[in-house]
């Protein structure tokens, strides 16, 4: 090894030992207060019964003869011997335990008839650890017992609500059922709880095309294919590309008729709860939007020409849909077909005939945004829309849309924020001239700490424009002192570094208006120009 | 590098002589036991608070303390049983150590070295103190039965004149419980200055096993005290380290060890072992690992070292006896960490990794290990 390669492999142990030097003394800091915490639990608890019953030695009359040898099982094994723990609930506890890793290790030899034997054992001693059934659950896939592994599933899910792989497997098992809706549910529920399980989510995806390809032979929710129909899919926006605006649940009627064969729609119908908590687990709030009335439908079944959604703006989009299959159904006229640039191909095999048609195919899956530029500007040939049910959809708008009566919903501007994560939240969900009220309602000298250490170059960026936009044509007296709190964030220096060139652009803008204002104080105006790499 | 460090975290300087650091169970305490230049005893509590350490109570006494132990408390009560310079054994509770729960006048000389076994573990009988003193008698206490020790393993009394009367007395340097599988059994290992290691079986009351070692017995150790005994680490002056196999006795050869010889020199950066053969003080198991064990020595450096099984534990010599197989020693980390002699060291037994140490440069010092775990 040369010379360069070892200083360089001593500098890399040396930053090395550095880090684990330095995630120990962390670990450390949160064990330290951990144990406190405990200490303090224990101070309160009573007096634990020491073991006095043993008597005093010198009492006892020694009885050499007896020569009892040690047969515990520490004596034979290297392993160590355990404390046991004094309570008998965690003694039970432990017990069971050490009957699962016996269970375990039959599982891993695939000898799922003993496993289940063991952990059924296991759960007898002691029913109140979710593992087990969890467990048993997954023996009972294994053996395709698909019915017991969803009443163990759901004895785990009694006892611990979030337990992921109870509903991960209840999922499996109802999925090999055929209970497609209610594996559906779960996966939703896992996704829930832990929104990066890339298991779930290929799940998700696996029975969402099961359940179209059912729906499409001749599901609940089967549409017969009509001309004029787009298949619109979901669109896979990276997070930092959306829109930080809160979504909005907004009516959206849906023109599909007749309904398929039969019509218990109800029963697939996903509930809003259920579809807010996919979506809040992958983006902002959601705001909701009052209901309006169903519109009056006219008695003219459906034409073809017909609008579920038009947007004025040039980008109505579409964020989020769920609903598997109930999802509306839009059938969008020609014009809209053929403007319709964004609109993928239709996925669906089962009709592969005219290029033309398609059916709208507002589905779930990944939290998706389809932008559809609409060219309509105005949408005067939209036709009254017939409307047969009322679904919801999440449809996130820069304007005004003008299938539905009411005007969008200003927010009210919220109270000043009294937290850093409260001012981050609301932020995030204001629009321009909201931002500026805002940010006027905080009190100057609050600013530094409410920004806080989530302070992020978005959030910078957000200020700096405000500050640009309304702060300095308002010349509002407060600027300089705003932009100078704000300098004190810790956050600051490294995002004043990191500033881009439309962002400096925007302060030395900032700076060349606060220049020529009155009573300023170039002591402050100095510090600023530096804090902020203007010269 | 994926051995573990032992990294220096906190250093507290105090104006005393270190003699004992034992961590407080349960907490985030550790008490520091010395002698003052008045040669008053002092009992420090510091807490640990993130990158400082925080005195917590102070406590002065007439007598220097030399040794003490949280072994016979119960985790709520916290009693720590200390012995001091003239011989002094009595019991502190933490919360009022003013006044002594237990306090018997244990020997005549000083108490060089304490144990203590019984508060927390459960089924492993009475709660129990032995005490190791320059007198040369190693007595067991029960602090629920008055001013007597409960077991008395004193030398016959010298026969001469008063001159020479004491010479005969060998100085206590190590005692350690073990073997405390069940309410019944009990073992003490006892170390003296001139080498002798003496095995009492507190069952019997009987000597187990006799030996002696090349030089005085500076520290004692079994790796767990609540399991048929397994391993005895014993460190000597001169740099001897030796670890016994206590689960197979020969009849005649006894118990069968491994023997490191310079466990005491100073290691430098690049590994090598220089120096002079300096005392090994002090030896500690890790409590969440008994394969591996820490020792402090005389040249102010700390190792730590792993135990290896041999394949067969136990083989049958010609005679048809069974006979223990020792394993083998590897030295898995050390570090350097002052320049007087570390002869106190405690692991913390709920953290792994964590560990208080005295050197007698007068000051303490809190300890980190890093990838202990990968043992």
């Amino acid at each position: 090894m040369s010379a360069q390669e070892k200083a360089f492999e001593l500098q890399r142990q040396v930053r090395q030992n550095a880090r684990e030097y330095e995630s120990s003394v962390k670990d450390l800091y949160s064990w330290e207060q951990d144990i406190k915490n405990k200490e303090k639990e224990l101070q309160k608890a009573p007096h634990s019964a020491a073991n006095k019953d043993v008597p005093v030695r010198s009492h006892v009359k020694s009885e050499k003869s007896r020569k009892d040898s040690p047969s515990s099982s520490a004596a034979s094994s290297p392993t160590e011997k355990q404390d046991l723990p004094v309570d008998p609930v965690a003694q039970q506890h432990k017990k069971a335990n050490d009957i699962k890793d016996r269970g375990n290790t039959y599982v891993k030899q695939a000898e799922y008839e003993k496993a289940i034997i063991t952990y059924s054992t296991a759960i007898a001693v002691y029913p109140h650890d979710p593992i087990y059934h969890i467990n048993r659950a997954l023996c009972y896939l294994k053996q395709e017992c698909f019915e017991l592994c969803v009443e163990d599933c759901e004895a785990a899910i009694a006892l611990d609500k979030l337990c992921v792989k109870a509903y991960y497997r209840r999922m499996q098992a109802n999925e090999s059922l055929g209970n497609n809706m209610e594996a559906l549910k779960d996966c939703t529920t896992v996704l829930a709880i832990e929104p990066k399980n890339i298991e779930a989510k290929k799940s998700l995806a696996r029975i969402n095309e099961r359940l179209r390809k059912i729906a499409t032979k001749s599901g609940p929710n089967f549409t017969p294919d009509r001309p004029g129909m787009i298949d619109i899919l979901p669109i896979d926006k990276p997070v930092y590309k959306r829109s930080k605006k809160a979504m909005r649940r907004v009516p959206v009627v849906d023109v599909v008729s007749p309904r398929g064969i039969s019509d218990d729609s109800n029963k697939l119908r996903i509930s809003d709860e259920d579809i807010d908590k996919i979506f809040n687990s992958n983006c902002g709030a959601i705001e909701e939007v009052k209901r309006s009335k169903p519109q009056p439908m006219p008695d003219k079944p459906s034409p073809p020409k017909a609008e579920a959604i038009a947007a004025s703006s040039k980008e109505a989009k579409i964020t989020k849909q769920s609903a598997v299959k109930v999802a509306p159904v839009v059938v969008a006229p020609k014009e809209i077909q053929k403007d319709t640039t964004n609109v993928p191909e239709s996925d669906n095999e089962t009709k592969p005939s005219s290029p033309k048609k398609a059916a709208v195919e507002v589905s779930k899956v990944q939290p998706a945004v389809s932008t559809p530029k609409t060219t309509q500007q105005g949408s005067p040939e939209v036709k009254a829309p017939k409307v047969t049910t009322m679904q919801t959809e999440k449809i996130e708008q820069t304007s005004s849309n003008n299938a539905m009566p009411p005007s969008p919903i200003e927010r009210s501007l919220p109270p000043a924020p009294t937290g850093t994560a409260q001012f981050h939240v609301t932020w995030k969900e204001l629009s321009g001239p909201q931002k500026y009220q805002y940010l006027k309602s905080i009190d100057v000298p609050n600013l530094c700490k409410i920004l806080g250490a989530g302070f992020d170059s978005d959030t910078f960026a957000d200020l700096l424009r405000t500050i640009h936009d309304y702060y300095v044509p308002n010349k509002e007296p407060t600027t300089a002192a705003v932009l100078l709190e704000v300098s004190k964030n810790d956050e600051f220096t490294i995002l004043a570094m990191l500033m881009s060139a439309e962002e400096k652009k925007m302060v030395s803008s900032i700076f060349n208006a606060i220049k020529n204002w009155p009573n300023k104080n170039p002591a402050v105006l100095d510090n600023l120009f530096k804090d902020y790499g203007v010269a | 590098m994926d051995k573990p460090q032992l990294i220096e975290h906190l250093h507290e300087a105090v104006t005393y002589t270190v003699y004992d650091t034992k961590w407080v169970p349960l907490s985030a305490k550790f008490v520091v036991l010395g002698s003052k230049p008045n040669g008053h005893g002092i009992m420090d509590i510091y807490e640990l608070n993130q990158d400082k350490l925080v005195k917590v109570k102070s406590v002065e006494k007439k007598v220097a303390f030399k040794c003490g132990t949280f072994g016979a408390a119960s985790l709520r009560n916290r009693h720590m049983a200390i012995g001091d310079f003239e011989g002094r054994l009595q019991v502190l509770d933490m919360e009022q150590p003013d006044l002594p729960v237990y306090n018997v006048k244990a020997h005549s000389g000083i108490i060089n070295t304490i144990d203590a076994i019984g508060g927390t573990q459960i089924d492993c009988g009475a709660p129990e103190i032995v005490t190791g003193s320059r007198d040369g008698a190693v007595k067991v206490w029960d602090i629920r039965q008055g001013q007597a020790p409960v077991v008395d393993m004193s030398p016959p009394p010298q026969m001469g004149d008063g001159i020479n009367n004491s010479a005969g007395r060998r100085d206590c340097w190590a005692v350690a419980f073990g073997n405390t599988y069940n309410a019944e059994e009990r073992i003490v290992a006892a170390g003296y200055d001139n080498g002798d290691l003496k095995i009492f079986d507190l069952r019997t009351l009987s000597v187990r096993w006799e030996a002696t070692m090349k030089n005085g017995i500076c520290g004692l150790e079994f790796d767990r005290r609540d399991i048929p005994m397994n391993k005895l680490a014993v460190t000597t002056l001169e740099g001897g380290l030796l670890v016994f196999d206590m689960r197979t006795q020969h009849p005649t050869k006894g118990f069968s060890y491994v023997e490191e010889r310079n466990a005491g020199r100073s290691v430098g950066t690049n590994g090598v072992i220089s120096g002079p053969k300096a005392t090994v003080w002090v030896v500690r198991h890790l409590p969440q690992n008994r394969d591996l064990f820490l020792t402090g020595g005389g040249t102010g450096s700390i190792r730590l070292w792993q135990y290896e099984y041999p394949d067969r534990r136990v083989v049958d010599d010609s005679d048809g006896n069974k006979l223990g197989v020792a394993g083998a020693l590897n030295m898995v980390s050390a570090a350097t960490i002052s320049t007087q002699p570390v002869h106190c060291f405690d692991w913390h037994p709920d953290k792994l990794g964590l560990a208080v140490c005295g050197a007698f440069d007068q000051s303490v010092r809190v300890l980190i290990t890093t990838k202990l775990n990968t043992y």
